[in-house]
């Protein structure tokens, strides 16, 4: 069969075939409709995807500007206007049954990071020793939204002749210099000492430094003073010290070693501290920061883990 | 001339070859008419690309075979039963009828590929790149897909009959 005879046939079969006229006008009409709803479609969808880019962009804007009058208000940075050593003034009408005690030597700041909500309780305040010299004089007040300027601390005396003073931030508080400031949901402790006290720990200040018993870290703080313990670690860190022996949890890997208390002083020997290796993200440094621990302090139900400076290094609370 | 027009002219010129070219695809009459309808629809919604091809005609062929490939490829292909034929006395044209149904049973026993390649050459009358283009294959492919469908023709008992005939 040539390509000829081929092409032949197939004509010839095909003209078998009675085809009719072409029906353009239902063309027509069903491609207008079906360009319609085409374009319908996509104008919804347009219409839709702007109001989701507008709609998610008002909603960061209006974070962000939530986040801002966060900051201006009384969930601002954290600024920590005050410093080791700095005096904590007595509150302006404060309760006379307090005394003398209101003032205060600021030995430690620690915890800026740490969240806190608007309304929460700022807790100021463990005996420690505070370090002798000068104090710096920078009231801790609050600049508020309305101008006013509030105090902050407010204090109660322990037995132990320390006090603890607590601060409660409103959340109309606004930021200005020389204040304590905390970002939305952050915590601030300062750890203060009555200035008529404020000798250091040899001069006789009482504290409670009994370690055995089960401990939640509450706070761990790296050798730069900010926090070591992510807020999906809170809770999980845990420590119990037994008879020289000492086991706990990062919240993923065991750790385990030995310590040695005299009084205020101690310290996890470092040929004796390990962990077991399971990796996991953000874990909090726990031995790192314990083998920086030389010193002691606590009352009840709370024990702090001090740096050679005193810095604290660990909050440890009883379970 | 708007764009219904060109398209209405674009239609009466071709469309009883389009439909016969659907029927030598394989299709029914019916299947063919209706094949041909979606594609000019289709080329309908994206006029002004069937106007910028270079070659029109090879362009609304390949969206053509690519219907058909799709409209194979379904389950179901929009036939529904009835209790009327549609079936009409015609005067009798058998030995017509032979020949039609023996060269539709051979193309039919072709693969696809081959089978648009022979309407494509020998009832389109597109050349090797023309139908290159259409087939969205390379020259040498269209080439090889048209010998071995010779070969198969060559070999077909149905068409064997029809030569014999002859």
């Amino acid at each position: 069969m040539t390509e000829q005879n081929l092409s032949d046939l197939l004509q010839r079969v095909a003209d078998r075939t009675h085809v009719g006229p072409p029906p353009i006008d239902d063309m027509l009409v069903r491609t207008h409709h079906r360009r319609r709803r085409r374009t319908l479609l996509v104008t919804t969808a347009s219409s839709i995807a702007v109001a989701t880019i507008v709609a998610g962009a008002f909603l960061a804007l209006d974070r962000m500007g939530q986040n801002s009058v966060n900051a201006a208000a009384s969930c601002a940075a954290p600024v920590l206007a005050v410093t080791p050593g700095d005096t904590v003034p007595k509150e302006p009408g404060h309760p006379a049954s307090l005394g003398p005690v209101p003032r205060g030597t600021v030995v430690q700041v620690y915890g800026s990071e740490y969240l806190l909500p608007c309304d929460d309780t700022v807790k100021v305040g463990q005996p420690l020793p505070s370090r002798p010299g000068p104090l710096a004089s920078v009231p801790l007040t609050l600049a508020t939204a309305d101008g006013r300027t509030r105090p902050l601390v407010t204090a109660h005396p322990n037995k132990d002749g320390s006090f603890t003073a607590q601060a409660k931030i409103p959340p109309d508080a606004a930021v200005g210099p020389a204040v304590i400031t905390a970002p939305a949901g952050q915590r601030i402790i300062l750890v203060v000492k009555d200035s008529a006290t404020s000798a250091g720990p040899s001069e006789g200040s009482p504290t409670n430094t009994a370690l055995n018993g089960t401990w939640t870290v509450r706070a761990l703080v790296g050798a730069n003073g900010k926090s070591v313990l992510p807020a999906s670690y809170a809770h999980k860190v845990e420590m119990t010290f037994k008879a020289g022996k000492m086991t706990g949890t990062t919240g993923c890997n065991d750790v385990f070693g030995t310590y040695e208390q005299r009084g205020q002083d101690l310290v996890f020997p470092r040929s004796q501290l390990g962990s077991t290796l399971v990796g996991c993200a953000d874990e909090p440094p726990l031995v790192t920061r314990l083998l920086a621990v030389r010193h002691i302090s606590g009352s009840s139900g709370v024990r702090y883990l001090h740096a050679a400076n005193w810095m604290i290094v660990v909050e440890l609370r009883h379970r | 001339m708007g764009r219904d027009d060109d398209f209405s002219d674009f239609v009466a010129a071709r469309w009883a070859r389009l439909v016969r070219f659907g029927v030598l695809l394989g299709c029914s009459q019916a299947e063919a008419e209706d094949l041909v309808q979606t594609v000019l629809e289709r080329c309908l919604l994206n006029w002004p690309k069937v106007q910028r091809a270079v070659d029109s005609d090879a362009y609304v062929h390949r969206i053509l075979l690519n219907t058909f490939s799709s409209s194979r490829r379904r389950r179901w292909i929009g036939e529904r039963p009835t209790s009327t034929v549609p079936d009409q006395s015609s005067p009798d044209e058998t030995e017509r009828v032979d020949e039609a149904d023996a060269v539709l049973r051979a193309l039919q026993r072709l693969p696809t590929d081959q089978r648009a390649a022979v309407v494509l050459r020998y009832y389109a009358h597109l050349s090797e790149q023309q139908m290159a283009a259409t087939l969205g294959v390379a020259t040498g492919t269209v080439k090889s897909r048209l010998s071995r469908a010779l070969d198969a023709l060559a070999e077909d008992p149905s068409l064997g009959e029809l030569r014999g005939s002859r």
